[in-house]
C-alpha cells in the first residue's frame, strides 16, 4: 500500500478560543474534552476547504449547534449544497479513529484530523466516503486528496441540465432580458406593495457614482425566506472585456440579509468560481469578475433549501 | 527529482486547471504537503495564525492576481515566496503585540498563552458555571409538552421511545454498546433511530429556545 502523506494545517488562535468556549458549555470534563477536540477538527477543515474554494456553512453544522453538540459526539462541517462532512479528531499516538454511531448516517464523507494541541498544528490524515464502524484503523483511510473528486461528483451542478440562457452582449444594445429592470423601477414597483426596510440600502445604490454603463435588477422571491434584489452592473472596456459586478440586497423586513445566504458564480463546467456568504451584519453582499464574449457563467443564490439560479453568456 | 523541481511542476499543473476544480485543489494540497517542511518555523504564539494567512494568500495568488501580486516563478521558488510572506505576517503580529503590551500591564507575556494550552482541559474541568443547556434539555424531554417524544418509538419496541433514548444519551451518557446489550437491539438500529427521530426534534427545540 502506498504511504499516505498527511496535509499539515495550522490551528489558529480563533479556533482554540472557540473550542474553549464550546467546551466550557459542557457539564462534565470528559464531554468538554470531546467538544474541544471536535471543534478544533471542524475549524481547521473549514479553514482548509474555504481557502481551496469549497464553500462551507460552518454555522449551519450540527457541531455548531449547542443543543446537538451536547446530545451527540458530532464533528460535522456543512458544505454548501453538498451535505455534512464529518471531521473526526485524533490525538498523537492514536492508531484508530473513533467514528461514533450517531455520525454513521446523513454524512457525505469522513475525514481524520490529527491534533497536536501543544504545537497548534493539525494533520489532515485521510478520507473515507462512508463509515459504519466505531473504530477505523488509520491504515484503512484513503489519501486526503481523494476528497476533492468525491466532492466534485456530489456537487448538484455536475448533474443538472442547462436551463435557458441570457446573453449579456444584447444588454449593451438595449435588449434587456425579461424579469430584469432598472433599480429605480424595481424600487417604484415594490415600494407601495410591501413595507420594505431593506429598501434603504438598495435606494442608496441609486446615488452611488459608478463607471458601469448597465445597471439592472431582479426581484427574487423565495418560498421560505425574505425576498431579495439581485443587481447586476456591466461595463465593457476598450479591450472588449466585460466587467460584471453582482450585488444582493435584502427586501424583507430586516435591513440585513439572512445570515448564511450565499451568492455564487459558477463557471462553464458548473464549478464554483466565486462565492460569498452573508453574515448577520451584511446589508448587501457582492462579487466582481470579468470575462470575454461567449464565456458562460451561472449565478446562484442559496438560502437554506431555497435557491435561485440563472445562466448567462457574456 | 528535488522537492523544488517537484513543487515547480505542481504549481504549473495547478494553474492549468480552473479555480475550485478538484484537479487544482489536489495540486495545491500537494504543494502544501511538500512545501511545509521547508517553511520558516518559530515557537511564537502567533505562528499558526501567520501560517494560516500565508496559505490563504498562497491559494489566492498562486495562479491569478488575487489579494496581492500573482506569484512569478521566474523571481524565485514557491518556498522563498511563501517564507517572505510568512515572515512579514509574523512581524506584523510581533508589532501588534508590542503595541498591545505597551498599553497593558508589563507582566503579561505572550509565551504564557502557549503554556496555558497544555493544562486547558484542567481549566475547563474547573469552570465554575453549571451549564444551563443540559438542564433545559432534560426538563423538556422529561415533560414532553407535545407528547411526541413518548409516542415515537423504535418499530416493534414501544418501550424504546425518543424520550428514553435521549435521556440515556445526555452526558454522562450510556455508551451505544451498553444500550445495545441492555435492550437487545443492534447499535445501528439505535443510532439510526436517534439520528432520524431524536436529532430533528432536538434541533427544533434548540431553535424554539433561541439557542442556535
Amino acid at each position: 500500500m502506498p504511504e499516505i502523506l498527511p496535509v499539515p494545517l495550522p490551528i489558529s488562535q480563533a479556533a482554540i478560543q472557540t473550542a474553549q468556549q464550546f467546551a466550557q458549555q459542557q457539564p462534565i470534563p470528559v464531554k468538554a474534552a470531546q467538544v474541544y477536540r471536535n471543534t478544533l477538527a471542524v475549524w481547521v477543515m473549514n479553514d482548509y476547504l474555504q481557502m481551496l474554494g469549497v464553500p462551507t456553512q460552518l454555522t449551519a453544522s450540527d457541531s455548531w449547534n449547542c443543543v446537538l453538540r451536547l446530545c451527540g459526539d458530532v464533528a460535522d462541517l456543512q458544505l454548501l449544497e453538498i451535505g455534512k462532512l464529518e471531521c473526526r479528531p485524533l490525538l498523537p499516538g492514536d492508531h484508530y479513529c473513533w467514528v461514533p454511531p450517531e455520525t454513521w448516517e446523513d454524512r457525505i464523507g469522513y475525514v481524520a484530523i490529527g491534533l497536536d494541541e501543544v504545537n497548534a498544528a493539525a494533520n489532515f490524515l485521510g478520507f473515507l466516503p462512508a463509515v459504519a464502524h466505531s473504530e477505523v484503523a488509520l491504515s484503512l483511510w484513503r489519501s486526503p486528496t481523494d476528497l476533492f473528486d468525491h466532492l466534485a461528483q456530489l456537487h448538484p451542478a455536475s448533474t443538472t441540465a442547462a436551463p435557458r440562457m441570457i446573453t449579456l452582449g444584447r444588454w449593451f444594445q438595449g435588449e434587456i432580458a425579461a424579469g430584469w429592470q432598472s433599480v429605480a423601477s424595481l424600487l417604484r414597483s415594490h415600494q407601495q406593495t410591501f413595507a420594505f426596510r431593506g429598501n434603504a440600502t438598495l435606494a442608496a445604490e441609486l446615488a452611488e457614482a459608478t463607471e458601469f454603463t448597465i445597471e439592472q435588477a431582479k426581484f427574487i422571491t423565495f418560498p421560505n425566506h425574505d425576498s431579495i434584489a439581485l443587481v447586476m452592473k456591466l461595463a465593457l472596456d476598450q479591450q472588449n472585456v466585460t466587467h460584471v459586478l453582482l450585488r444582493v440586497y435584502p427586501l424583507g423586513a430586516s435591513p440585513y440579509l439572512t445570515p448564511g445566504l450565499a451568492l455564487i458564480v459558477l463557471d462553464e463546467s458548473g464549478d464554483v468560481f466565486l462565492a460569498v456568504e452573508a453574515t448577520a451584519l451584511n446589508d448587501y453582499v457582492q462579487l466582481q469578475f470579468s470575462g470575454t464574449e461567449g464565456e458562460l457563467f451561472q449565478i446562484r443564490v442559496v438560502i437554506g433549501a431555497d435557491r435561485y439560479q440563472e445562466q448567462f453568456m457574456i | 527529482m528535488t522537492d523544488l523541481e517537484r513543487l515547480r511542476q505542481l504549481v504549473i499543473e495547478a494553474c492549468q486547471h480552473s479555480a475550485g476544480s478538484p484537479q487544482r485543489q489536489r495540486c495545491l494540497t500537494q504543494v502544501i504537503r511538500l512545501a511545509s517542511p521547508h517553511l520558516w518555523r518559530e515557537a511564537t504564539p502567533d505562528y499558526a495564525d501567520a501560517l494560516q494567512q500565508t496559505w490563504v494568500y498562497f491559494c489566492q495568488n498562486i495562479c491569478d492576481r488575487g489579494s496581492g501580486e500573482r506569484y512569478d516563478p521566474d523571481r524565485g521558488s514557491v518556498i522563498t515566496w511563501l517564507n517572505t510572506y510568512l515572515k512579514r505576517r509574523l512581524q506584523d503580529f510581533y508589532i501588534a503585540r508590542q503595541r498591545q503590551q505597551a498599553l497593558q500591564a508589563p507582566s503579561q507575556g505572550g509565551m504564557d498563552e502557549t503554556r496555558n494550552r497544555l493544562d486547558l482541559i484542567e481549566q475547563i474541568a474547573a469552570a465554575p458555571d453549571i451549564p444551563p443547556i443540559l438542564e433545559q434539555v432534560q426538563l423538556w424531554v422529561e415533560q414532553d409538552p407535545t407528547g411526541e417524544l413518548c409516542q415515537t418509538h423504535i418499530q416493534g419496541r414501544p418501550d424504546l421511545t425518543c424520550q428514553v433514548l435521549i435521556l440515556r444519551r445526555l452526558p454522562p451518557e450510556t455508551s451505544w454498546k451498553d444500550l445495545a446489550a441492555e435492550w437487545g437491539v443492534p447499535i445501528p438500529t439505535l443510532s439510526s433511530f436517534y439520528q432520524r427521530q431524536c436529532v430533528p426534534r432536538l434541533r427544533k427545540f434548540g431553535e424554539q429556545e433561541g439557542y442556535v
